[in-house]
């Protein structure tokens, strides 16, 4: 027999965390509700500033903490240590005391979390723990982190940094990876939380709902674009900051714009998509791409291949590609019409022939829209948001703040905190 | 005789499977001296000038397809640059989705089954010369399911060509059936399925008279023939110099079965022995078919480790699937084609199927991978139609 050698696919998603099993998960828990007696015992203003003090280690000028999540993510999740060092700091800036405390005032107030949360994080996207970890603390639940495949290194960073400063309430934190579907793990966490929020795609997502014993609150995956009017198509600046917004994460975030829509007629959209991809060749330099598999580099060469050809046959479309998949692709299309894309920095742009077609186009697709960049003059600028925001849009953001969203914004259009929330059960 | 009254599948002969096409007045006239060429070289076992044809037939897609030259010359290609076959530019699939590939008015068209993952359209294999799809598929056949019978008793568990009029895989069975199946040949599928009932009347009659049974069929339909006949405690012994023909992997099927554990169930079931079962690699895209050599190994007196044989019109390259270059020998890669049967439409074909180098032949290993889902943003390959729909403009 010949040996078979395997296809060589870089290892671009494995940490070094140990996977969990189900005892693991069981002593985890019980750990966890001893230090939630600790957490409910203490007072808010006491948790919100040792908080304040772990952020403020976080961001500040040579943080030990960021340095050793450059020093370690990339393995851990195929980012570039560019892209970490960039896109990391903007994870947590929204913790800070400014935005932390009007949160807890308009949707918690007096009111606390339940013992146990669980909360299965979305894969792939370092530092997506730390908002839920610090919020289930400050509301006085301790916290079930179970990362996705290829965030298991922050979790586990984010908890030591927090015991640096206080090991008590770190204790109330535990962050266990197990792989997805290993159901003895999950029904253990499954049982004992008394509230789970979860991120996933709806197939997962109606699975944990059917099998929660405590309440549920589920994130399904969403899609989000941009608008250029008409007034602002022609500046740079508009280009750098959908190029940035596209490039941060590599796509991966719900708030990622996958489309832009560009005021006027076609000719209008390429010239756009010209500069899109030539701002974006830049970013590639600047935020270098994660390690890309070899699946995905084949998804977006067939994009391209999808949109080369349309135009070999004769129809309108323009294809600008970076030579690597993964530094950037930009195809104009003649239609309006409203598809994702296979991410990587992939991104259609469309030419809207007029503003008042934008609505028509995205009522069908209310429920799976989250966020708007939009680059609109300053007179122009409310109007066009509030029309955004009522056609389904939950986040409407100046262009190249699209990644960086306000602890305020409404997942999926539901309160951050609100629901979590059960009634004033701990001291205040 | 092989009569069958169960309704609603009626065994129909293969006189009746003859699709009249090539009774029409055009098909007896060559569209183009080189298709006759290509003809010609097809036909003859011991031609060697594969590259001056691959190149005359590169050349001739190059002068009459828009879209392939305006491809060539987008990859910097020209005949006056390629002198190598393997330097001609290979069309991905997806060109077979987005632009007719045709050197001239088609004749013929065949579309993909669709079974791909999500929206995607379906491929369109458009055909100026249909003779060439025939006579490659006939000669693939003789060289690897019937290389030591002119003629025996077909069955095939895939429906005619009235039921699937743009399935190219359908046509070839008609084709087969009218050139190698004796008079009480047939079908036991329509376009409402498999008839389990005419299957098992004519497995019985095979065993009964002790003339050997062809067996055509998808591989999804034959795991499900085999579910049918477990739930009826049913097996059968056909006569020596029964065989099997499966192809298109697991697409439909009620369950996997691995190639080994298919092996087995054909002889638990048929008694047809693993080295008179050939598996058919085919595409819509393509005008040629890969045959599993046993049945050719057999009838030439050697034995060799089970591959893919590759006709002598056609060449398959395994690339790496990044660089496209090519891989060393021993190496999985993606499969490159250069068929001259599709003169008439895209040489060189790119295909999306993983497969290894092994001997003269080569191994399908699968398709290529597909894209991870990763974050929580919607992607395009989880777009399905459980997802609202694309909203269009009005033009």
């Amino acid at each position: 027999m010949t040996a078979r050698p395997p296809l060589a696919v870089p290892a671009t998603d494995e940490g070094d965390a140990p996977v969990a099993s189900a005892p693991f998960v069981a002593t985890a828990i019980r750990a966890l509700r001893q230090a939630r007696i600790g957490l409910a015992a203490r007072r808010r203003s006491d948790v919100l500033g040792v908080v304040a003090d772990v952020i403020d280690d976080w961001l500040a000028v040579d943080s030990p903490w960021l340095v050793r999540a450059v020093a370690t993510l990339p393995a851990a999740t195929g980012f570039s240590p560019a892209m970490i060092r960039f896109a990391l700091p903007a994870m947590l800036e929204p913790l800070r005391t400014a935005q932390l405390e009007p949160l807890l005032d308009a949707e918690s107030n007096a009111r606390g979390g339940p013992p146990l949360i669980l909360h299965v994080l979305p894969g792939n996207l370092p530092g997506l723990a730390a908002i839920p970890a610090v919020l289930s603390l400050v509301i006085g639940s301790a916290a079930l982190l179970k990362p996705g495949r290829g965030d298991r290194a922050f979790p586990a960073l984010f908890i030591e940094s927090l015991a640096a400063r206080d090991a008590d309430l770190a204790a109330a934190l535990a962050a266990v990876y197990w792989p997805g579907g290993d159901r003895a793990c999950e029904t253990l966490a499954l049982d004992a939380a008394d509230l789970v929020i979860a991120s996933g795609d709806d197939a997962s997502i109606a699975d944990l709902a059917r099998r929660a014993s405590g309440r549920f609150i589920g994130h399904g995956h969403r899609v989000s674009f941009a608008v250029v009017t008409a007034e602002t198509v022609g500046d740079a600046r508009a280009v750098a900051d959908l190029a940035l917004d596209v490039a941060t994460w590599d796509q991966r975030g719900c708030l990622s714009p996958q489309l832009c829509f560009v005021e006027g007629d076609f000719d209008v959209a390429c010239d756009f998509g010209a500069r899109l991809a030539a701002e974006l060749t830049t970013q590639a330099a600047a935020l270098p791409a994660a390690v890309m598999p070899v699946g995905d580099r084949l998804a977006v060469r067939r994009w391209r291949d999808e949109a080369e050809w349309a135009s070999f046959d004769g129809e309108r479309y323009r294809l600008f590609a970076a030579a690597d998949e993964a530094d950037g692709t930009v195809v104009v299309e003649p239609t309006a019409v409203f598809r994702p894309t296979p991410l990587w920095r992939s991104i259609r742009v469309l030419p809207l022939t007029q503003w008042s077609d934008l609505p028509a186009l995205l009522a069908p697709l209310r429920g799976v829209l989250e966020g708007a960049g939009l680059a609109a003059p300053p007179g122009r600028w409310g109007e066009c948001a509030a029309q955004l925001s009522a056609a389904g849009v939950h986040l409407v953001s100046r262009l190249g703040a699209m990644q960086r969203p306000p602890l305020a914004w409404r997942q999926g259009g539901r309160a951050r905190l609100a629901d979590w929330c059960i009634g004033d059960t701990r001291a205040a | 005789m092989l009569a069958c009254d169960h309704y609603p599948v009626k065994l129909q002969s293969a006189k009746a499977a003859r699709v009249p096409h090539f009774a029409h007045p055009c098909y007896r006239r060559s569209v183009d001296p080189l298709y006759d060429r290509v003809l010609a070289y097809i036909a003859d076992a011991s031609a060697d000038h594969f590259e001056p044809l691959a190149l005359a037939v590169f050349r001739h897609q190059f002068e009459h397809s828009l879209p392939y030259q305006r491809f060539c010359l987008s990859r910097g290609a020209s005949p006056e640059r390629v002198a190598d076959w393997q330097d001609i530019p290979a069309v991905p699939i997806v060109a077979f989705k987005r632009a007719a590939l045709c050197c001239g008015p088609a004749r013929r068209l065949f579309r993909s089954s669709g079974t791909t993952a999500g929206s995607e359209t379906r491929s369109r294999h458009l055909l100026p010369e249909p003779r060439l799809y025939q006579t490659s598929a006939l000669t693939g056949l003789r060289q690897g399911l019937f290389p030591d019978q002119p003629r025996m008793r077909m069955v095939s568990l895939i429906a005619p060509v009235a039921a699937l009029p743009e399935s190219s895989l359908a046509q070839m069975v008609a084709w087969g059936l009218a050139e190698f199946g004796a008079a009480d040949s047939g079908y036991v599928a329509d376009a409402d399925g498999l008839d389990v009932e005419a299957l098992i009347e004519t497995l019985h009659g095979s065993e009964g008279d002790g003339r050997p049974l062809a067996i055509l069929t998808t591989t999804g339909a034959l795991i499900r023939v085999f579910d049918a006949l477990i739930a009826r405690r049913l097996t059968f012994r056909l006569p020596h110099g029964s065989r099997l023909m499966d192809t298109g992997g697991a697409k439909g099927a009620p369950r996997q079965l691995s190639r080994n554990g298919l092996l087995h169930a054909v002889w638990r079931t048929f008694a047809i022995p693993g080295y008179f079962c050939v598996n058919e690699y085919g595409m819509a895209e393509l005008s040629s078919q890969y045959y599993d050599s046993p049945i050719a190994d057999r009838v030439r007196g050697r034995h060799a480790q089970r591959r893919k044989l590759v006709p002598h019109w056609a060449r398959v390259s395994v690339l790496d699937p990044i660089s496209l270059a090519p891989q060393p020998p021993g190496m999985p890669g993606v499969l490159r084609h250069v068929d001259l049967a599709n003169a008439g439409s895209a040489l060189a074909v790119l295909s999306e199927d993983l497969g290894m180098v092994i001997g003269n032949g080569f191994e399908l290993l699968g398709r290529v991978p597909g894209a991870e889902m990763r974050g929580c943003s919607l992607t395009a390959a989880a777009w399905s139609s459980d997802t609202p729909p694309s909203a269009v403009l009005p033009a």
